[in-house]
């Protein structure tokens, strides 16, 4: 009982400071929809008719990343902004909560629930809930613009705009459907390990410097193409469905379990000796 | 009263560049300029080698500057480094402000000298403390690349190799003095560091939670790089201070009219924000 009443404390005080960022994320998806719609236009402008894009084709641009960089002199690294800014926004987002519960009302709070794992698991379902809430503002954001625009809501994937507007480089002939639960499941399934793994970074590096890490893994992840870096599992364009040496969705699966249950294992027993009266 | 003002200053900057959050941030940002440090200097031996084995061995193609960190944008350290520079530069000093405001420190501080003094002080040692720690990573990798890579004059015969393109900001210094171009470089990235750094100062009127103060600046620069998009096609000019600040051109050329645009916004924005709210403000 005393852990959905605390839950439920987390859900309406989480969720109420994190109400603007949930606007913002509106903001971003909307420019990242325009930019998309943009590109199309200008792609095609040559065109008799500027093809349509589907909902699952605004998705896979939010959520695309860059192909595999190989590096040299004659070409430049340049980082994928889009898929960046939308995976720190969000992380930024869950960084704030839990930090500032503990070093305010969370320390009565942990006297009057007498334990410190049902603090720990509430904070981590409610870091896992405000993620899926970010994710679905984003499906019902590209989902609004597609309305408006009268792009077709439909999960067919348009092969033409992956290989001219995303460049995967070698990529299949045909698309599998199995790509459209690689972009609506993967990139979440990433952001809500890498959130989980920041708020256990949180106990040993403070909020700030957490963050750096978490950043420098994801930027690690755009430019090093590797399985061992969860990032890249994020990036559809990466996926064994896209390309021919592509990343393996069942390793992905495998990365989300392992960055969960350390985080999970790792955090609750730090945090069962963790000095919360620094934090005060 | 000029006595109290440096001594307040002296004050400022011994705290800010004499605190734990400098030094770790300076720990982190030197590790990413070594780390291309470390890849340039095993590519250009890598580079030297494969010639030596045949053909033209292209002497002026290899320098060091397209080997340090500013002429490079190959490298994890390099990617590393310029997309955070934002980032790192707020940290060591740009909380400052909103620390000493909730422990009562600037009341104690304001009644012995003045608000003014006190927000000058405040902005100067903020903008020393984020320009520093990125001046400082930039300076050490230099000098380290520089131990291993000759000092060649960088030639136009290999453009792809030195991509400072026409009418890009100083690309006639990167072809005739290499060395005063860097130097001009690195005291852009301490004015603009700086000017970062004291962003997260501006900030701290208007919010009250310590690491949006922090992270609004880098989110917002971050935008502005992504806002670059629209104008694809469009338009040749860099206006992300994330490319712009990188001495050879990531993409577009930089362009020094954007650059003192931008410097000079930056600049009226955080300073008359600090001086004109800082001082407004009710302390005690």
């Amino acid at each position: 009982m005393k852990f959905f009443r605390l839950l439920a404390y987390d859900y309406k005080n989480g969720f109420r400071v994190g109400t603007v960022k949930l606007l913002v994320m509106v903001l971003f998806v909307v420019a990242f929809c325009i930019d998309f719609y943009y590109r199309k236009h200008v792609t095609y402008s040559f065109d008799e008719v500027i093809p349509s894009g589907t909902f699952i084709d605004y998705l896979f641009s939010i959520f695309a990343g860059i192909k595999e960089y190989t590096p040299s002199k004659e070409e430049n690294f340049i980082i994928p902004v889009k898929w960046l800014l939308l995976h720190l926004f969000i992380c930024y987002s869950t960084l704030y909560y839990p930090f500032r519960d503990l070093s305010s009302m969370g320390l009565n709070i942990l006297v009057r629930t007498k334990g410190r794992l049902t603090w720990w698991f509430s904070k981590c379902i409610w870091n896992v809930s405000y993620v899926l809430t970010m994710y679905g503002v984003i499906l019902i954001t590209v989902f609004a613009f597609c309305l408006i625009t009268k792009e077709p809501i439909s999960l067919n994937i348009t092969r033409m705009f992956v290989t001219d507007l995303l460049q995967p480089g070698d990529i299949h002939e045909t698309l599998s459907f199995n790509l459209v639960y690689i972009i609506l499941f993967y990139p979440l399934l990433i952001l809500i390990s890498l959130n989980l793994l920041q708020m256990t970074l949180v106990l040993i590096f403070k909020p700030l410097y957490s963050f750096v890490v978490v950043t420098v893994i994801w930027l690690t992840s755009a430019y090093l193409f590797s399985p061992f870096l969860p990032g890249n599992y994020a990036m559809v364009i990466r996926s064994e469905y896209v390309i021919q040496k592509g990343l393996s969705a069942s390793e992905g699966m495998v990365m989300f379990l392992f960055l969960v249950s350390v985080s999970l294992i790792f955090g609750s027993l730090y945090f069962r000796r963790y000095d919360v009266l620094g934090e005060e | 009263m000029k006595k109290t003002f440096s001594r307040l200053l002296a004050i400022e900057i011994k705290k800010a560049i004499k605190n734990k959050f400098f030094i770790a941030t300076l720990g982190i940002a030197t590790t990413f300029s070594l780390f291309s440090a470390w890849y340039m200097i095993d590519h250009y031996r890598f580079q030297t080698f494969l010639s030596s084995i045949d053909g033209n061995p292209m002497t002026n193609a290899s320098s060091l500057y397209n080997h340090w960190i500013g002429g490079e944008a190959m490298s994890l350290g390099f990617t590393l480094f310029f997309t955070l520079l934002p980032l790192i530069a707020v940290l060591p000093y740009g909380w400052s402000y909103f620390i000493e405001d909730k422990n009562g420190y600037v009341k104690t501080v304001v009644i012995r000298s003045n608000k003014w003094q006190y927000f000058l002080s405040k902005y100067l040692a903020t903008f020393i403390a984020g320009g520093l720690v990125i001046l400082i990573p930039l300076v050490v990798n230099f000098l380290l690349v520089a131990s291993f890579v000759p000092a060649i004059t960088p030639s136009m015969v290999y453009s792809l190799r030195y991509p400072v393109m026409i009418g890009s900001l100083w690309s006639t210094l990167f072809y005739t003095y290499p060395l005063i171009f860097v130097l001009l470089y690195l005291i852009l990235n301490f004015i603009f560091a700086g000017l970062f750094a004291t962003m997260s100062l501006a900030i701290s009127f208007f919010l009250r939670n310590r690491i949006a103060i922090i992270l609004t600046p880098f989110f917002l620069i971050m935008t502005l790089h992504y806002s670059r998009t629209f104008l694809a096609y469009r338009y040749y000019n860099e206006i992300s201070p994330i490319n712009y600040l990188h001495a050879t051109c990531v993409e577009n050329a930089a362009n020094a009219w954007i650059i003192t645009g931008q410097g000079l916004l930056f600049f009226v924005l955080t300073f008359g924000i600090t001086m004109k709210l800082g001082v407004k403000r009710e302390i005690l």
